[in-house]
Formats: structure tokens, sequence, C-alpha cells
């Protein structure tokens, strides 16, 4: 009888463990949100923790590291280093800059010049640095592509300095956004707090800690306006470096119409036009940001095919591809982890 | 031998109950309690925030850069803005929890918060 009353007990202790439990993983850490602008985009960082000194210097940090890829990449704001660039043809150069160059020029390299960082003259023409979107004028651009050539650009890593010859103009914003993301990898990589930022579209997702389980991230519909999401993918951080960063490419976003033709802002490096293709937007996760953005540019303007699915192969990087008639494909490596939520896409028929 | 089966108490049986329901009531106040916030960030900075209910009424704010946001029971919108394209407005009004709504050139965001339970930790776009 005595151990039966025993028994009971050790029941009963059993039972307020777990309802104790049960409480505090009511009480686990909530999302602290903030919101700010910076690179010309929305800056929107979620940190997992509850305590506002960590959450305060945390997005200080993340802030921080932004800003500072932003000084190095602007090709409009004053005193930033591209800028200079573009303007003098040789600088003294960043330990930053240096490296992002370097993983530019050797990315535009890899994926066959479909994407080139000194793309910049074409872009001033057509007007997307700025407000004033226009067509050029076909002989101004054609002049313009002549120094396109991502060969041109020399780094001397050693004295940090970077020259740029034939008075080409570097433009990244294909991978300015993704590149900001690294910096704040680098700068939080030992970070006890998991977060989540999206800067323009970029979302980078670091697990640690309290975060257990997958990121769950809306996938934009190209068809509707920019607060809906056809499908959601849950993505667990590369193992190694306990984060994953997606980037998107669409053919919504920058858009002007003239003579009634509405052009985008993805501009295929050889003809100096946007890209025509039966592609809406290529959604690319991969384990790095530059990576994941120079991925969905270079997607978009090679097409869907066998070339564009290996290339993602040899980066360890997945896809979602929407196509215009309203179809959409995920690479096998993303099959199990996107759900799609408005079932008016249809399966992009591959053969 | 001779197996004894015992049975707990009523007083054990009732503090497990409330034990558990205790517990519960932690859990779902915690976390599903959806109620929405409003919140109107300047150049990185908080300059409206209100939490909306069914009886809120349609009202709009003009901001400090002249930016004009209508708020009502539903969610919030850009109505007015000097921007060249009109983008913001285009938006239309946003709804949902973690949606939000951006004027680049007047640095102003329109963000809708919520406690309650989302389907995504964030959007690529």
């Amino acid at each position: 009888m005595k151990k039966s009353h025993k028994s009971l007990k050790s029941a009963v202790a059993l039972i307020c463990i777990i309802a104790v439990t049960l409480s505090f993983v009511g009480c686990s850490p909530e999302f602290t949100e903030k919101t700010s602008f910076a690179m010309g985009s929305v800056l929107s960082v979620k940190i997992l923790s509850d305590d506002k000194e960590t959450c305060e210097n945390m997005y200080s940090e993340i802030l921080k590291a932004v800003n500072e890829t932003d000084s190095a990449l602007s090709a409009t704001k004053d005193g930033a280093e591209i800028k200079m660039l573009n303007e003098n043809g040789s600088i003294s150069a960043s330990d930053l800059l240096v490296d992002i160059l370097q993983d530019s020029v050797m990315l535009c390299n890899i994926l066959n010049r479909k994407v080139d960082i000194t793309l910049g003259k074409v872009t001033e023409l057509w007007g997307f640095t700025g407000d004033n979107m226009k067509v050029p004028d076909e002989n101004e651009l054609a002049k313009a592509l002549e120094s396109v050539n991502v060969e041109q650009i020399l780094i001397d890593p050693d004295n940090n300095t970077v020259t740029v010859d034939n008075n080409a103009h570097l433009d990244l914003g294909a991978f300015g956004k993704g590149a900001a993301c690294d910096t704040v990898f680098d700068a939080l990589k030992n970070s006890h707090e998991s977060f989540i930022m999206t800067l323009g579209g970029t979302v980078f997702a670091y697990s640690k800690g309290t975060k257990d389980g997958k990121w769950s991230i809306g996938i934009r519909n190209p068809f509707e306006n920019e607060n809906s999401y056809f499908a959601i993918a849950s993505l667990s951080p590369y193992s190694q470096k306990n984060a994953v960063f997606v980037s998107t490419s669409g053919s919504y976003e920058k858009t002007f119409t003239e003579n009634g033709k509405t052009y985008h802002h993805i501009l295929d490096p050889k003809t100096g036009y946007p890209t025509e293709t039966n592609l809406v937007s290529v959604t690319v996760v991969a384990e790095s940001g530059i990576n994941a953005d120079a991925l969905s540019t270079f997607c978009f303007i090679n097409g869907f095919n066998e070339d564009t699915l290996s290339t993602l192969n040899s980066f360890y990087a997945q896809a979602v591809f929407v196509f215009s008639d309203k179809s959409y494909y995920v690479t096998d490596g993303l099959k199990d982890s996107v759900k799609i939520t408005d079932k008016s896409f249809t399966l992009h028929e591959y053969e | 031998m001779n197996k004894k089966t015992f049975l707990p108490k009523k007083a054990d049986l009732i503090i497990i109950v409330i034990l558990l329901i205790v517990a519960s009531v932690f859990f779902f106040m915690r976390n599903e309690s959806g109620e929405k916030t409003v919140e109107i960030i300047v150049d990185g900075n908080t300059e409206h925030s209100e939490i909306i209910t069914q009886s809120t009424k349609s009202h709009t704010l003009t901001l400090t850069n002249g930016v004009m946001i209508t708020i009502d029971s539903d969610g919030a919108s850009f109505t007015q803005s000097d921007c060249k394209n009109k983008d913001c407005i285009k938006v239309g009004k946003i709804k949902n929890a973690g949606e939000c709504a951006a004027c680049l050139p007047n640095k102003t965001v329109i963000v809708i918060k919520s406690n309650g339970k989302r389907l995504t930790d964030a959007m690529t776009y």
C-alpha cells in the first residue's frame, strides 16, 4: 500500500513537471520586431528575445553592418566607394569593398557573365538607379554596352586598390542586399539569439539557442500586390553556418510603361534590354546572401533550363521558378519544404 | 503474488486537472490573443502606434512629412503622398499581421503587428 502511494505521488509530481514545462513553453521568448530604412529599402528585423537591451544591441549591429555595406556599394550615395570609383576610375578601397568585389567578379565569371557588375552605364541610361526611368536611345545604349566586361575590374588586395578600365561603371544592384546580409552574418555569427531580417526582399535567417524548427518564408505572388504570397517555404538553416539566405528576382519590381509597353529592371548584359523570358520570378535559397542574390538574377536571365538547374546544384542552392502562365517549378531539394497556398497556381510541365 | 491496482484519490485528480488547466491558459493566452496594432514608422522612428479593434472608426493621420495614412477597424493604407510613382498608395490597404506598405522616398512604412500566431516569419519579394 505504501508503495502504491509512492507511485501515485510520483505520478502527480511528473504531471506537475509537465504542467510547469507547458507553462514555460507558453512563456518562451517572443520576437522583438523593428522596422527601418537602409540601402533604399525597408529593413525589417525580428529577434527571438524578450530582453530589450540584447535586442537593441543586436539591432544596432545589424543596422551598422547594412549601412557599412551601403557606404561601400552605393552608386548614388555621396561618399560611397562605388560612386567614387565610377567618378574617378580608381580608388583606395576598404577591406569590405575588396572582399565583396572579389566575390562578385568570381560570381560573374562562374555565371558566364549572364550577370555582370560593369553594367552601370546601361542601368544609368534606363534610369533604374534613380527616379527617371525611360527607354534609352539605341546608339547611346550600344555605346554603353561596349563598357560592359567584368574583366576590366582590377583589384589589388595587397594594396587595397580598385581600378576600372574603359571608363566602365559598376552597378552592384544585383548583389548588394545579399552582400549586406553576409556582412550582418559576419558581425553576428556568434550570436546566442536567433533572428530573421528582410532587406528589400532578400531574407537572412539565423538560428541559434532558443529557436528550433524551421523558418517559414512567404514567396511573393507575382500576380498580386506585394503583401500576397502564393507559397510558403519551410526552411532549415544550412548546418555549417546556422543560417539560410533567400532572394527573389521578379519582373514586377521597378517597372515603367512607355508607348504601351512595360519594361522591367532585370537587364540582360548581352543586349542591354530587359530580359525577355517566360519567367516572372525566381526565388533562390542559398548558403550566402551574395550567392542567393546573384543566382536569382542569373536564373531569371539564363531562363529555366538544364544549365540553370545544374548551376544551382553546383552552388548547393535551390529555387522556385514562377512562369507567366501562373505555373511554378520547385527544384528537388525544396519539394518537401514548399507548400503552395494559392491553388490557382499549377505545376509547370517539364520533361 | 496478488497484483493490486490503485486509483488516485479524488483530491489528486482535482489537483492534476487544475494544474493542466492553469498551464494551458498560460500557453494559449501567450500565443493566441491576436490583437492587431498599426505602427507607422518614419525614418526608423515610430511616429504612431494604434491598436485597432472592431469599433475603430476610419480616420486619417497627417504625418510630419506630409504623408497621409488612413486607419480603420480592418487595417491601414497610404492615402496621400508627394512621391513620384505613388507606389505606396497602389499597395492599398494592409490588413494582416506581418504585412507592410512603404513609401521609400518619404522613408515611411506602415506595419501591422500582432501577437497572434502567424503563418510566415518573413516574406521574399
